[in-house]
C-alpha cells in the first residue's frame, strides 16, 4: 500500500467520524412538546418567540443569573423558561428567541439564550416604506 | 405618468455610479475574454497585449472610480441614496467616513473589487509570460464581483444590488405616495439626516479591519489565478515559483486580518473572549488554514518537485472556500446560528453563481479527460436548469457530490510524480502537515455548515428516505436527518476546542520537528540528537507548569468533560513549548541566529506563541464574579447554575476573586451624536491590616444604540501576566435613561402594606420600621380642632446603615367623614410613605409605599473574568506576521 492510499484513508475515516459526531452529539431544533418526552441528559435548541402578556421575573437582587419568562415555540404552545443567567439586555425587544437547555418539571431550564432583535445590523427597508 | 422634477435631488452622482460599475463590468468582461484568447492562441498573444492591458487599466480605473463616486457621495451627505442615507449620518465625525463605505454588502463587494483590481496592476508589471493566463482569471472573478453591483432588472429577476440605487426607486418604496412629492427630501423628515453607521461599529477596528481582511481575501486569488492559467495553458510545473510569494503574502495579511477581528471582539465587544468560533469568523480561518497549506506544498514542490497534485488541490479550495464564506456569511443562510451575519439581502442567486462557475471551471481544468470534463458539464448544466426551477438545494447538493467525484476520477488522469516521497524527508513530513491543516479546516467547515446541511436535508427525497430509515431501523441520529434539526453543540466553543486540539498538536509537534529534516533523506541519528534537548526541555518545562496550573486540587472536583480537555490541554501544551523551542534552536544552532533565513522559524515560533497563549488564556479563564449578595435574601443559587455574574448595588462592596469591588458611579456622555453610559467600578485589595487600598478603577459602558438595541462593551484591566475583563450584563432601565430630565421625580408604583407597630417593609435599596402610632395633640403645629390626626413614625435605613425618621399623617374631619394624608418623605432614600388608613380592629395601619424612580435600585449585574497570560498570545500574533514577512522579503528577493 502506497503512503498516500494511508493518507486517503485517514481523512476519509477523519472526515465520516466528525459528520457522525455531528449528528450525534450535536443538539437538535425541537419544540416543548418534544423536549418534555426528550432524555433528559440531552439539551435542545427551542426557537419562539416571547410571550409579552405574560409575566417576566429577574430579581438580580436575589439571584443575579436567574431570569423567568414565557415562551412560545413555533407551533404555539406556551411554556415557562427559567434561564441561569442574567436577564438579556432588550430582551423586551426581541422577535425571535432561541433557548437551549431542558425540561425540568413544570419548566424549560435554558442554560443560554440567543435573540434577535429586529434591527441587528442591517436593516432600514421596512422603516425606510413607512416614513 | 409625467417624471417629477425633486428638488434637491441630485440624480448625476447615481448616474455617474451606475455607469461606472457598468463599465467596470465590460470592461473586466472584456479583459477576461481577450487574455483568454491569447492564453489559447500564444502566437496572438503579442498582438493583443496593448488591447488586453487598455481594457485591465480601463476596469481597475472605473473601479477606482466607483470607489471615489461612492465616497464623495457620502462625504456631501447625498440621503437620497438608499446606501448613503442606511450607512451614514450628517454629526458622524469623518474618521468614520471609510468604515461607513464598507459597512453594508455592496460596500464591501466593492473594496474586494478595488483590491483585485490594484493586484492586477501590480501582474500586469511583474508576471511577465504569465500575464495573459493570470489576468485572464483574475478578470473573470471581476466580472462575478461587478456583476453583484449591477443593480440590474431583466424582466421580474435582478442582478445584483447597486449602492447608487435613490431611495424612491428601491423596490420596496416604489409606488408609495411620499415618492410622488417633488420636495419628499425637504418634506420627509427622516431623509433630513442618514441612519447612520451603526454605533457599535464606530471605531478604529471597522476602518481597518475590513480593508485587511479583503486585501487578504484578494492575494488568495493570486495563486488561484496562476493555478488555473497553468491548467488553461498546460504548464503544470512552474507556476508555483511566481504564485509562491502571493500566497505568503496571503498567509501574513488573511492572518493579520482574522487576528484583528479577534482582538477587535475582545477589545470592544462582549463576547466574553477573543474567539468565539462564531460561523462568521470560522469563514475566514477555514481559507487561511488552506492557504497555509498550500504555500507549504508549494514550497515543497519548488524545492523538491514534489505534491504536484496537491499544489492544485489546495490553491483551488482555497480560493473557493473564501467565495463559500462570502456566501455563508452574505446570503443570510447562517442567520439561525451566528450573532453577526448579514441578514438576508437577495444576492444568493449571484453568490450560488459565483461559486458553482469557478467551481465547475476549476474541476474541468482538472479532470484532463475528454470524457469526464463532457460529462461534469453535462450535469453542471443540469444543475443549472433545476436552479432557473428554484430547486436551490437539490442543485447545490448534486453539483457538490458531483465534484467529488469528478475530483477523485480526475485525480487519477493527473500527472504524478515518480517516485514517493522518503519517509525521513522533510517533504513528506511537510505535506502530511498541509493535509493535517485541511482535514482541520473540513471539519470545521462542516461543522459551521449545519444550517446548509440542514436545508439540504429538507429535499423531498431525502427527507422520505431518511424517515422510512428511521422507521425502519429506529436510530436517533436518522430521526435527526430526517427533521433536518442538526443545531450547534450547546456548548460550541468546547466541541470545537475537543475536535481541534488534536489537530494543533499534530501540526505543532511537525512544526516542531520538521524543519530538522533535510530535504530527501535524513540522518536520523543527528536528528535525535538535535532535538534531544529541545525536546527534554519542553517535556520538563510544560510539565512543571501544567501541574502547576491544571493538575492541582481543583482538578478532581471538574467534571469528566472538563477533565478530558484539561488532559488535551496539557499535551498541546507540550507540543506549542517544544515547537517554540525547537525553532529557536534551529535558528539559533543551525541558521546561527541569522535573521534573514530564519522567515520561517520566527514565523513558527510565533504560531507556537500564538496557539500557547490562545490555550493558557481559554483553559485557564477564571470568571470571577459569582453572586456573593445573598445578604439579605433567602433564595438560593440552583443547581447548575452558572453563576458567572455579580450584583452590586451602587455604593456596595462586595468581595470579587482576590479583590474587593465597588461600583462607585455612573456618568454619561455623548459622542458622536450617541450616548453611552460608564459605570465605574472600582478595584480594592485587602491588606493585612485589614484595611482595603484601592487598586484601579474599570469602567465597562453600555451604548444606547438606538438602531442595534444597548449594546454592552468591556472595560480591561491590562496585567503584564493577565488581564481582567469586565463587563455590564444587565442594569436597570432608569439607569440608562437622563436621569436629569426623564425620572428626576418620579416614583415607582405605589405598593400597599398593612403593618403594626414593629414591623418592617422592605424597599429595593432601604427598609422601613414603623416605630410607633400616635395622636396628634393639641400642641402639635399641624393640629385642627375640625380634624382628628394620627401619625405613623419610620426608622428607615438605607444600604449604608444611615438611618433616618420621617413621620406620615393621616387625618379624618370628624364633620364631613373626608380624610387627608401627609406623606412622609426620605430625601436620602428617595422612600415616600402615605399613611391612608387605619385599622382599629387589630391595630394595624395601611401604608403606600413608593420609591423615587433615580434612587431606586441604582445597580449592575456584571461579569468579571480574568484572561491569563493572554498577552503570550498578542506577542505570538506580532511574531508570526514578523516570521512571515521576513520570510516573504527574501523570496522576493531570491526570485
Amino acid at each position: 500500500m502506497k503512503k498516500t492510499h494511508i493518507i486517503a484513508i485517514v481523512i476519509i475515516a477523519v472526515t465520516i467520524a466528525s459528520m457522525f459526531t455531528m449528528l450525534n452529539n450535536s443538539s437538535t431544533y425541537s419544540d416543548f412538546e418534544d423536549a418534555k418526552e426528550a432524555d433528559p441528559e440531552e439539551s435542545v435548541h427551542i426557537a419562539g418567540t416571547l410571550v409579552r402578556e405574560k409575566p417576566m421575573e429577574y430579581r438580580p437582587e436575589l439571584d443575579p443569573n436567574k431570569f423567568t419568562f414565557y415562551m412560545a415555540d413555533q407551533k404555539g404552545n406556551q411554556q415557562k423558561v427559567v434561564l441561569l443567567k442574567s436577564k438579556p439586555q432588550d430582551f423586551e425587544r426581541s422577535q425571535q428567541v432561541v433557548i437551549i437547555g431542558k425540561m425540568k418539571g413544570d419548566h424549560f431550564e435554558a442554560k443560554d439564550v440567543l435573540m434577535k432583535c429586529p434591527s441587528k445590523y442591517n436593516d432600514g427597508k421596512n422603516t425606510a416604506a413607512n416614513p | 405618468m409625467k417624471s417629477i422634477d425633486y428638488i434637491g435631488e441630485q440624480a448625476w452622482w447615481g448616474q455617474l455610479g451606475h455607469a461606472l460599475v457598468i463599465v467596470a463590468f465590460v470592461t473586466a468582461f472584456f479583459s477576461a475574454l481577450i487574455n483568454y484568447f491569447r492564453t489559447k492562441s500564444p502566437e496572438h498573444n503579442e498582438t493583443w497585449k496593448g488591447t488586453a492591458r487598455l481594457f485591465f487599466n480601463i476596469h481597475a480605473l472605473a473601479v477606482v472610480g466607483i470607489f471615489l463616486t461612492l465616497l464623495l457621495m457620502l462625504i456631501n451627505h447625498r440621503f437620497e441614496y438608499q446606501y448613503v442615507w442606511q450607512h451614514s449620518k450628517r454629526d458622524l465625525s469623518m474618521n468614520y467616513i471609510l468604515a461607513c463605505l464598507w459597512e453594508g454588502q455592496e460596500g464591501s463587494t466593492l473594496l474586494w473589487l478595488l483590491w483585485h483590481s490594484l493586484i492586477g496592476l501590480v501582474l500586469m508589471r511583474t508576471a511577465k509570460d504569465w500575464e495573459a493566463p493570470v489576468l485572464s482569471v483574475l478578470s473573470m472573478v471581476q466580472v462575478f464581483l461587478a456583476m453583484m453591483l449591477l443593480g440590474l432588472y431583466i424582466g421580474e429577476t435582478h442582478i445584483g444590488a447597486s449602492p447608487f440605487t435613490l431611495i424612491r426607486e428601491r423596490e420596496e418604496n416604489v409606488g408609495l405616495p411620499w415618492t410622488q412629492l417633488a420636495d419628499y427630501l425637504q418634506r420627509v423628515p427622516m431623509f433630513k439626516d442618514g441612519r447612520g453607521l451603526n454605533p457599535l461599529l464606530q471605531n478604529y477596528w471597522m476602518t481597518i479591519h475590513p480593508p485587511t481582511l479583503f486585501l487578504g481575501f484578494a492575494l488568495v486569488t493570486v495563486p488561484f489565478a496562476f493555478a488555473v492559467g497553468a491548467l488553461l495553458t498546460n504548464r503544470l510545473y512552474d507556476w508555483q515559483k511566481p504564485a509562491l510569494p502571493w500566497a505568503f503574502a496571503g498567509v501574513a495579511i488573511l492572518g493579520t486580518g482574522i487576528l484583528m477581528g479577534g482582538a477587535w471582539a475582545y477589545e470592544s465587544l462582549s463576547f466574553g473572549g477573543f474567539w468565539a468560533w462564531d460561523p462568521v469568523e470560522n469563514a475566514s480561518l477555514v481559507p487561511w488554514l488552506t492557504l497555509v497549506g498550500a504555500a507549504h506544498v508549494m514550497l515543497i514542490y519548488r524545492i523538491k518537485g514534489q505534491s504536484l497534485y496537491t499544489t492544485f488541490f489546495l490553491t483551488v479550495i482555497s480560493f473557493l472556500l473564501i467565495v463559500y464564506s462570502t456566501f455563508l456569511t452574505k446570503s443570510g443562510v447562517l442567520s439561525e446560528t451566528s450573532v453577526h451575519a448579514f441578514t438576508e439581502d437577495g444576492l444568493n442567486q449571484e453568490l450560488v453563481l459565483f461559486m458553482g462557475f469557478f467551481l465547475w471551471f476549476s474541476i474541468v481544468l482538472m479532470a484532463k479527460k475528454n470524457w469526464l470534463r463532457w460529462a461534469y458539464t453535462g450535469i453542471t448544466v443540469l444543475v443549472l436548469i433545476m436552479f432557473l426551477q428554484n430547486m436551490v438545494a437539490v442543485g447545490m447538493l448534486i453539483l457538490l457530490l458531483t465534484s467529488i467525484t469528478a475530483l477523485i476520477i480526475g485525480h487519477r488522469y493527473f500527472p504524478k510524480e515518480e517516485k514517493e516521497e522518503e519517509l525521513w524527508s522533510r517533504e513528506f513530513w511537510m505535506f502530511i502537515g498541509a493535509i493535517v491543516m485541511l482535514v482541520a479546516s473540513f471539519q470545521i467547515i462542516f461543522y459551521t455548515s449545519s444550517p446548509v446541511v440542514n436545508k439540504f436535508l429538507r429535499i423531498d427525497f431525502l427527507h422520505n428516505f431518511f424517515v422510512s430509515m428511521h422507521e425502519s431501523l429506529g436510530w436517533k441520529w436518522l430521526n435527526t436527518l430526517a427533521e433536518a434539526r442538526i443545531a450547534p453543540d450547546e456548548n460550541v466553543v468546547y466541541f470545537y476546542n475537543k475536535w481541534q486540539i488534536p489537530f494543533a498538536v499534530l501540526v505543532t509537534v511537525l512544526i516542531a520537528v520538521t524543519q530538522f529534516f533535510k530535504y530527501k533523506k535524513t540522518d536520523t541519528k543527528q536528528l535525535r540528537k538535535q532535538l534531544f534537548w529541545p525536546f527534554v526541555l519542553a517535556l520538563f518545562v510544560s510539565g512543571v507548569l501544567s501541574a502547576i496550573i491544571y493538575f492541582n486540587e481543583s482538578f478532581g472536583t471538574l467534571t469528566a468533560n472538563k477533565q478530558r480537555i484539561i488532559l488535551m490541554s496539557s499535551v498541546l501544551f507540550f507540543s506549542t513549548v517544544f515547537a517554540v523551542l525547537a525553532n529557536g534552536s534551529y535558528w539559533l544552532s543551525i541558521l546561527k541566529g541569522k535573521i534573514k533565513s530564519a522567515g520561517a522559524s520566527i514565523a513558527h515560533i510565533g504560531f507556537g506563541l500564538l496557539l500557547l497563549g490562545a490555550l493558557i488564556s481559554t483553559s485557564k479563564k477564571d470568571t470571577i464574579s459569582q453572586n456573593t449578595s445573598e445578604t439579605d435574601v433567602t433564595s438560593i443559587a440552583q443547581e447548575g447554575n452558572n453563576a458567572e455574574n455579580i450584583y452590586l448595588r451602587k455604593g456596595d462592596t462586595l468581595p470579587m476573586g482576590e479583590y474587593l469591588v465597588t461600583y462607585s458611579s455612573r456618568s454619561r456622555e455623548i459622542k458622536d451624536g450617541t450616548p453611552y453610559v460608564y459605570f465605574a467600578v472600582d478595584f480594592l485589595k485587602p491588606q493585612e491590616t485589614g484595611k482595603a487600598e484601592y487598586q484601579f478603577t474599570l469602567r465597562p459602558f453600555i451604548q444606547l444604540n438606538p438602531m442595534m438595541g444597548n449594546a454592552a462593551e468591556p472595560d480591561t484591566r491590562h496585567f503584564l501576566h493577565k488581564d481582567i475583563y469586565t463587563f455590564i450584563k444587565f442594569v436597570p432601565m432608569t439607569s440608562l435613561e437622563d436621569s436629569a430630565s426623564s425620572t428626576g421625580d418620579q416614583f415607582d408604583d405605589p405598593k400597599n402594606y398593612t403593618i403594626a407597630v414593629g414591623d418592617t417593609i422592605a424597599a429595593n435599596s432601604s427598609i422601613a420600621i414603623l416605630d410607633s402610632v400616635r395622636k396628634v395633640s393639641e400642641s402639635h403645629p399641624l393640629y385642627k380642632s375640625e380634624e382628628i390626626g394620627v401619625s405613623a413614625h419610620f426608622t428607615v435605613i438605607d444600604n449604608n446603615m444611615q438611618r433616618s425618621n420621617p413621620v406620615a399623617y393621616y387625618f379624618v374631619n370628624t364633620t364631613t367623614g373626608s380624610t387627608s394624608q401627609l406623606d412622609a418623605k426620605d430625601p436620602n432614600t428617595g422612600l415616600k410613605l402615605t399613611f391612608w388608613k387605619v385599622r382599629p380592629e387589630n391595630g394595624k395601619i395601611d401604608v403606600y409605599m413608593a420609591e423615587l424612580l433615580s434612587k431606586k435600585s441604582d445597580f449592575i449585574v456584571m461579569e468579571a473574568s480574568v484572561f491569563p497570560a493572554i498577552n503570550i498570545l498578542w506577542i505570538g500574533c506580532l511574531v508570526m506576521i514578523i516570521g512571515t514577512f521576513i520570510a516573504l522579503r527574501e523570496r522576493i528577493r531570491r526570485n
